[in-house]
């Protein structure tokens, strides 16, 4: 076993008042289970939650982004007990019913990805921005909200034009009955 | 295999810390500490969560003092209007640090404590004379941020301490404040060189006391009490800043690291300890700035 082996292993200990650790993803009730500092990347992946993808392992790049309570953290740094009462919210979570959400389905009318290795955690970062703000959002906002996400196919423009054209209709309409439209490069193309 | 206790209370976590010895590691947000566990350079017998410790997150802006609990996220900082008003500066450098992820985890207690010679807020905080208080159950001490740093990745903090709060002296209204953050990556990376500079003025626009504190380039803020003493109660121009600049650039010995070579860190520094200057004494508005 290695010193990174031993260091994330052990009990994961208990909350006061509670039997078992246990979190709430993506609206189930959910054990903890694993190390209990290991990354939360592990566990929420042995959940069939591939959504959450690990690349740099260092808070760097946004693949393994997650909600906590709503906001977005690097779950490749975030130690499984940090989990404990909390609720979770992966990108599987963004859609209902078998339905995508708005936002998602602004993606795919805006081609804002190419390989979409990216796409679960931008996704997951404009939602928190979304959900944080009221009405149109500018460049600025957008840029901000989505800071330190990396794609490497160089999707940035068109994710700005997804989120800021959700954030556009939102006044109109309620959020998640509004239609996507389909972006400037992509005219003929109806919303899925 | 590791053990992990989450007081809930202070006391409860220093009693940990007494009972623990130096196997115990505290943890705030994790940022830092995950990745030296997962790189596998801390393997600790027993980590102690501070995250339950509420009592330890807070912004308290008071007449003379702005004082933060050490467990307060960098997300909650750059968010806070109290503190923005009152050290717009700080504000601003805090927002300016790695990404919105890592700032809703990290806290400013951990920032300080973790002590990475290539962090923004120490610079501000050394600039703005900052101190930090120290617990344990043998007792509290305040010691100047100036002194709690003392080298790479090292404090003044004994196995069974706690950082449980930043105290900020508040700057007179005439003072200006200024950090600039160079990154030479990215934009969301540490500092390749960061200047904080403060100036205190009286309303008869003589210069008071300066400040002025370098990150990314040594240990601990790289600050020369003596160079900018020389501005004391001058009237500035811009010959002044450029002496200043001057005398940090011949005096810092930087470390080369990824972000730049040696002689390059030393080059922008002169630049950008005049820059800040200039900018604390010519613009109206404080702040931290992206370069
Ligand atoms: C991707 C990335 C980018 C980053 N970019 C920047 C940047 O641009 N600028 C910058 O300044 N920083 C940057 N950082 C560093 C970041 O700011 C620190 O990792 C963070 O502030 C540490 O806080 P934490 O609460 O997570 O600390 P932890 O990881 O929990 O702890 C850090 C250390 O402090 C100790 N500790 C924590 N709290 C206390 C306390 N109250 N009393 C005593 N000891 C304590 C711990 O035992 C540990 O040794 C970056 C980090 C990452 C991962
Ligand atoms: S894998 Fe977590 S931020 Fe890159
Ligand atoms: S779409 Fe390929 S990395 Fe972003």
């Amino acid at each position: 076993m290695t010193g990174a082996d031993q260091a994330i292993g052990g009990d994961l200990g208990q909350r006061a008042g509670q039997a078992t650790a246990s979190c709430v993803v993506n609206g189930v009730e959910t054990v903890l289970e694993g190390g209990l500092a290991e990354p939360a990347t592990g566990f929420l992946r042995r959940l069939g939650l591939y959504g959450v993808r690990e690349t740099c392992s260092l808070g760097v790049c946004g693949t393994c982004t997650i909600l906590l309570d709503g906001e977005p953290v690097s779950a490749c740094i975030l130690p499984l007990y940090a989990l404990d009462g909390r609720e979770v919210r992966t990108v599987e979570g963004l859609e209902s019913e078998g339905q995508l959400s708005t936002l998602q389905r602004q993606f795919i009318c805006s081609q804002a990805f190419q390989c979409s290795f990216c796409t679960p955690g931008f996704l997951l970062s404009a939602q928190a921005l979304l959900d944080a703000t009221e009405g149109p959002l500018t460049d600025e906002q957008v840029v901000e909200g989505l800071q330190g996400h990396l794609c490497r196919c160089g999707c940035y423009e068109s994710v700005k034009e997804a989120v800021r054209a959700v954030a556009a209709r939102r006044q109109e309409s309620d959020a998640d009955g509004a239609q996507p439209t389909t972006g400037p490069q992509d005219a003929g193309r109806a919303a899925p | 295999m590791p053990r992990l206790l989450r007081p809930e209370t202070l006391s409860e976590t220093l009693r940990a810390l007494a009972d623990g010895g130096d196997d115990t590691k505290l943890v705030a947000g994790g940022t830092a500490v995950m990745l030296m566990m997962r790189a596998g350079l801390l393997f600790p017998e027993q980590l102690v969560a501070l995250e339950h410790v509420r009592e330890l997150d807070y912004v308290a802006v008071e007449h003379d003092t702005v004082r933060l609990g050490a467990l307060t996220s960098l997300r909650e900082l750059e968010r806070s209007a109290p503190l923005a008003a009152a050290l717009p500066t700080l504000a601003g450098a805090v927002a300016l640090v790695a990404n919105h992820r890592v700032r809703g985890r990290a806290t400013i207690g951990g920032c300080l404590c973790e002590a990475d010679y290539a962090s923004d807020p120490p610079a501000v905080l050394a600039s703005l004379g900052a101190r930090v208080r120290l617990k344990s159950l043998r007792g509290e001490r305040e010691v100047p941020l100036t002194e709690f740093l003392v080298g790479y990745y090292e404090t003044v903090l004994a196995d069974d301490e706690l950082l449980t709060e930043v105290v900020i002296p508040r700057p007179p209204r005439a003072a200006r404040t200024t950090y600039l953050k160079y990154m030479s990556r990215s934009m969301e990376d540490r500092p390749c060189i960061g200047v904080a500079a403060y100036v205190g003025r009286d309303d008869s626009s003589r210069v008071g006391q300066v400040r002025v504190a370098v990150a990314g380039a040594t240990a601990t803020p790289f600050m020369l009490a003596e160079v900018t003493s020389m501005l004391d109660g001058a009237l500035l121009e811009v010959d002044g800043c450029r002496a200043v600049g001057e005398a940090y650039q011949q005096a810092i010995e930087p470390l080369s690291d990824v972000r730049g070579s040696a002689a390059y860190k030393r080059r922008v520094t002169g630049r950008l300890v005049t820059r800040a200057l200039e900018a604390a004494l010519s613009s109206p508005r404080n702040g931290a700035f992206r370069l």
